[in-house]
């Protein structure tokens, strides 16, 4: 179902990836950086949400703490005004 | 050691691709940050530090993100102004429970604006929940955080107010007499 093209070496990371891909998150390859395992982009960047900021992320292959990143991983998805919509819905 | 959890809201060139910054800012120490650049001229990082006090972590923080991208100005610095969602996540408890002790309790400090849910200076609310006893869980860090994010944001904001109105030695008469 995705075109995400491996595994995070980690997995607490590659769990909360898993979980951002079940809420419709998109994997996209940084041409640009070689510490990026991946950019992520939200299916609805909706401006209105957090401004607008939050909808596209990266994820370095070594961060510094894994679980925090896991963490702000699930922070980043759960946040979205719009995923909060249709949940109450 | 503690572990700060705090963010930093940066501008930067419009004209540049946000993803050229992934590498210099990893290569200069701030690998224990997530980055949001969703929106063009934004970029908005996410800390998680090891430090000994919130200073430490904030300010070296800074100085990391600075030596990467020497072109950025540091915006603001977050958590300061919240809502009763961010109160929730700080307290570890759900957004009804904050909005019930808001509503339940008249001496809670006032909003400093009034959406249809209220927005606040982060440390007056930490400052009351610790005076009322009703934090849930130990806030000490998040005090640290909040006034030195608290004290930054109103230091710029002092400034480029000064820069553009004129009104400083007016206000400082109603305010020292």
């Amino acid at each position: 179902m995705s075109n995400r093209p491996n595994r995070h070496p980690n997995k607490e990371i590659q769990n909360a990836v898993e979980y951002a891909e079940s809420k419709g998150w998109a994997f996209e390859k940084s041409g640009k950086s070689s510490h990026a395992w991946a950019i992520m982009k939200c299916p609805y960047n909706d401006n209105s949400c957090r401004c607008g900021k939050r909808c596209k992320i990266s994820i370095y292959s070594t961060p510094r703490s894994p679980t925090n990143r896991a963490k702000q991983i699930y922070r980043d998805v759960d946040g979205c005004i719009r995923l909060q919509e249709e949940n109450k819905n | 050691m503690n572990e700060y959890d705090f963010a930093l809201v940066l501008k930067v060139p419009f004209d540049v691709d946000p993803e050229t910054y992934i590498d210099p800012l990893f290569e200069a120490g701030c690998d224990d940050c997530s980055q949001h650049f969703g929106k063009r001229g934004y970029l908005e990082l996410d800390f998680i530090r090891e430090a000994t006090n919130a200073s430490e972590a904030i300010t070296s923080a800074i100085r990391n993100v600075r030596s990467a991208i020497p072109e950025a100005e540091l915006l603001h610095i977050a958590p300061d102004i919240v809502g009763v969602s961010e109160i929730g996540q700080i307290m570890q408890c759900s957004r009804q429970y904050v909005q019930q002790i808001v509503n339940s309790s008249p001496t809670f400090p006032i909003a400093i604006h009034n959406n249809n849910k209220g927005l606040w200076h982060l440390i007056d609310v930490l400052k009351w929940l610790k005076d009322n006893n009703k934090r849930v869980n130990d806030i000490t860090v998040w005090l640290e955080i909040a006034a030195f994010a608290r004290t930054y944001n109103n230091a710029r904001n002092h400034q480029n107010i000064v820069n553009e109105y004129q009104y400083e030695s007016e206000v400082k008469e109603l305010i020292y007499g």
